[in-house]
């Protein structure tokens, strides 16, 4: 089984990926060699002794040391630790939830929304997802919702007192139901006043009057509005159920509460293979667009049919373009560092760059609980949909919930559906890239379950080299940046009290 | 060419020279002002050749490479995930007081107000007042540290066998709930009983003035030294030994103590340095729960009270004290005057409480004979 990974940056320098310790060296053919003998048991004189003749004695040695250094940990190793399938103990998972977990409590609002975006999850385009509906949450629904997530933060507060607890709203379209947040936000303060809570919302902000905006800055609410660039690009996609584009309204709305100085809305960006992403470069680093804190590709996910209508061209006009658009990136940054507000370029490249090398836990062993995967624990958040059943997240079908507000979290049918889900693990103990994964249950799960990973992790290990051949690129050019990048962003992000997943 | 240090080897400034930590060695290679230039500038990527560069290749502290190299560090852990907000606090050492009486009449006693440099893991009785927390307080203490998932636990006192019914009852509690328990007692409290009743259950640290009374292979000594009796004692030089400097003021010290000379740098793990980084080196992490329920950093720093449980759980104080605590926690060298500027700062130890005793200041400096300024040990 081949564990070790070799990737090039532009510049031609050659690097290996070491799954053991999720850290990539500068390597070359000399390293590779004498790694097998090491792996061969050889000592030092038998290797200086087998090599000599193709190679500098003194880089022998060089090579020698070093990976037998790094053998301390394991690295270069030709093994691995193999995932265990068991199902977690349901009081394990249980403690970390109490201790890690219940961060977020998101209620979605409604299904409803009156917007018909092409690229929604709930539309014809993702088979594993339901679709629109005209169902509302009812308050009795959210107090229940709200309690047990306040009776659980008692609990968990002798776990972790330092935790930073945040109640979102989601839907469909949120504001459809503000009456719904209104009565959440003043139970809450009467009710768990001496907690301090971060509000959120992820809105199309098309409904977003002075009413709602004022009532949403007066109690400090997150504000995440649905903007997908300037009005070509946003229009394209992201219309009115008569098929009318809504650009101009969300701009009056978002104009009203920037113009006021409010510091904590931002932008979410969606984007596909027609945006023409040097016009969206331009447009949100405008100052009147609020700040951009994720872009991302229409979702692949969840049986998504959404990229049949591209054609071949289409893909390849887009992949040019992405290439254009990083190596202008990456020639900005020779001896430029980051502007203070964060672009499309930084958040597709920059961003994703800091995270092939920061995101990866290094050398540590992964969580007992979850050994692989980017999959959090269920109960990280809570996701509440309209009808009081618990969820992972909002961007999972509801084929598993966790629980409801009648009887409350429930933990052993979380432990139930991570040991199911380590079932359909069957590739993750070969992987050579196994702590780089960046796959989610989102990636697995059908409408009646998971998938495997022999299914879903085609080509990862090309794909995963081709992201660290970009971040070492950066890291070559401007080491310093890749460094600042991810702690400047979540400064960014603290500061919008934006809850990131 | 281009010189790199490896992934493992950091580079650390100070205000004149600098060093190589070599992180899985544990290794520390000092440079003087001429190598610390050079090897900045390499780090920089600043084409470079060098004899002395050549030097560190074959220490296998860095390499040449004909391309500018991204060298991605050795670290532990994802540092994007660490920065999000709302970790819970990493209580890694806790220091339970379970009493405050003693018979003895020990002249390195907290109680006279003498100096200790490593006081925390002695016993020791104190001129303080106010009602001993109850067994069943300590238990439901026990399960509090547990919650908040504390590593390690030092039960300590007074003379713990003065009460050591109620020691039994708590050691038997606390059982299997942490990583490690450690017991202090002096060394005329050890019995052949008292050997067997901890064995498998916690490590003894045996508070002593002579080695020649060794009580049992597992033990952990603190022996109570005199600086300048120190280098007349030949029978220190063991891993299982700590030595306690006693004084009333530590002044005209002997070269070459390990208190302030070269010897106080440990060979340093990786975890160390990670968390001297972050944290202070001692107090960084750590909480003391005096016999009547206050909270200190440390049981040496007896006037730094960051509240008292013995009517409310420990976790409040967190909640309510997370920048009282973090001051203490957060107290990294890079605060302490003199420290700030050394290269060595994440390799060293220091006892805050005693400091702060001999300068009259929290982030004062006076046991080291380093010169950062000029890069020479005194």
């Amino acid at each position: 089984m081949k564990k070790i990974m070799k990737f090039y940056s532009k510049s031609g320098m050659e690097y290996v990926y070491d799954n053991t310790t999720g850290l990539s060296f500068p390597s070359t053919s000399l390293m590779e060699r004498v790694i097998q003998e090491v792996q061969g048991n050889l000592s030092e004189e038998e290797t200086v002794e087998r090599l000599k003749s193709d190679f500098n004695e003194e880089e022998i040695l060089f090579w020698y040391n070093f990976v037998n250094k790094w053998s301390k940990f394991k690295a270069f190793s030709s093994t691995q630790a193999q995932i265990s399938v068991e199902k977690p103990d349901a009081e394990d998972v249980k403690e970390w939830i109490l201790r890690e977990g219940l961060n977020q409590l998101t209620l979605c609002a409604t299904e409803d929304c009156n917007f018909r975006c092409k690229y929604c999850i709930y539309s014809d385009n993702y088979e594993y997802s339901s679709g629109y509906s005209h169902k509302y949450m009812d308050f009795e629904t959210a107090k229940k919702a709200l309690d047990h997530y306040f009776s659980l933060l008692e609990e968990a507060k002798r776990y972790n007192p330092w935790r930073e607890p945040a109640v979102g709203f989601y839907g469909g379209e949120p504001l459809l139901n503000f009456k719904l947040v209104k009565r959440c936000v003043e139970y809450i303060k009467k009710e768990y006043s001496n907690y301090k809570i971060l509000y959120t919302i992820t809105t199309n902000a098309s409904l977003m009057n002075k009413e709602k905006a004022d009532f949403l800055m007066q109690h400090n609410f997150g504000i995440a509005v649905s903007l997908d660039g300037p009005e070509e690009e946003h229009d394209r996609n992201r219309v009115y159920a008569n098929g009318k584009g809504t650009f101009k309204d969300i701009m009056k709305k978002v104009s009203y509460v920037m113009e006021k100085g409010y510091e904590k809305i931002s932008s979410l960006a969606i984007f596909d293979w027609k945006s023409d992403l040097f016009n969206l470069q331009e447009f949100f680093d405008r100052e009147d667009v609020p700040r951009l804190t994720i872009i991302s590709v229409v979702n692949t996910d969840m049986g998504c049919n959404y990229y049949k209508q591209f054609s071949k061209e289409d893909f390849q006009c887009h992949f040019e373009q992405m290439k254009k658009a990083k190596q202008h990136y990456v020639e900005y940054l020779i001896g430029n560092n980051l502007k203070k507000r964060t672009s499309v370029f930084d958040l597709l490249f920059g961003l994703s760059a800091a995270r092939s090398i920061f995101q990866t836990p290094f050398v540590l062993d992964p969580s007992p609980i979850m050994p692989c995967t980017s999959s959090c624990i269920p109960g990280r958040k809570l996701y509440v949909d309209v009808d009081g059943r618990f969820h992972t997240c909002e961007r999972i079908n509801k084929a598993f919930p966790i629980g409801d507000v009648e009887k409350g979290l429930d933990f052993e049918r979380i432990a139930e559906m991570m040991g199911n889900y380590f079932q359909h693990l069957d590739s993750c103990s070969n992987c050579g890239v196994r702590r780089m994964c960046d796959k989610c249950y989102c990636a697995f799960v059908t409408d009646k379950g998971f998938l495997s990973s022999s299914q879903v992790c085609k080509d990862v290990e090309a794909s995963i080299a081709n992201s660290l051949s970009d971040a070492f690129t950066i890291g070559e050019i401007n080491p310093e940046f890749l460094e600042n990048f991810s702690s400047n962003y979540n400064r960014t992000l603290k500061k919008l009290e934006f809850v990131e997943d | 060419m281009y010189f790199r240090l490896n992934p493992e080897c950091y580079f650390i400034k100070g205000s004149r020279c600098g060093a190589i930590y070599d992180l899985i060695e544990g290794n520390i290679y000092a440079l003087d002002s001429e190598e610390t230039k050079l090897v900045e500038s390499c780090e920089k990527n600043v084409e470079k050749e060098n004899k002395i560069l050549e030097n560190l290749k074959k220490l296998c502290l860095g390499n040449f490479y004909d391309k500018r190299a991204y060298i991605e560090k050795l670290r532990l852990g994802s540092p994007i995930e660490e920065s999000q907000p709302g970790h819970p606090p990493q209580l890694n050492r806790a220091f339970l007081e379970i009493n405050n009486s003693c018979n003895r009449n020990c002249w390195f006693c907290g109680y006279h107000g003498i100096k200790r440099s490593w006081g925390c893991m002695g016993c020791n009785k104190w001129n303080e007042d106010g009602e001993t927390l109850t067994t069943e307080r300590w238990k439901e203490i026990i399960d509090e540290l547990k919650r908040l998932d504390c590593k390690d636990i030092f039960i300590t006192g007074g003379d713990l066998i003065l009460a050591w019914d109620k020691t039994m009852d708590i050691l038997d509690y606390a059982d299997g709930k942490f990583r490690k328990i450690y017991i202090t007692l002096h060394e005329q409290s050890f019995s052949e009983k008292i050997v067997k009743y901890l064995t498998d259950k916690a490590q003894p640290i045996v508070q002593t003035e002579h080695l020649d009374s060794i009580q049992s292979e597992d033990s952990i000594f603190l022996l109570t030294v005199r600086p300048e009796e120190f280098k007349n004692r030949k029978d220190i030089n063991s891993k299982k030994v700590m030595i306690d400097f006693v004084s009333e003021d530590f002044s005209s010290l002997p070269p070459d103590m390990p208190l302030t000379s070269k010897r106080k740098l440990a060979k340093e793990s990786m975890y160390q340095f990670f968390h001297n980084i972050k944290y202070h080196p001692c107090i960084g992490n750590t909480l003391t729960i005096s016999h009547t329920g206050k909270v200190l950093p440390c049981p040496m720093m007896r006037n730094h009270v960051l509240g008292n449980i013995r009517d409310r759980e420990l976790y409040t104080l967190f909640e309510n004290g997370k920048e009282e605590i973090d001051k203490f926690w957060n107290l990294t060298l890079d605060n302490i005057e003199k420290c700030r500027d050394c290269e060595f700062r994440y390799a060293c130890n220091n006892c805050r409480a005693l400091e702060e005793k001999l300068t009259g200041k929290l982030t004062g400096k006076r046991l080291c004979n380093y010169e950062p300024e000029e890069g020479k040990w005194l």
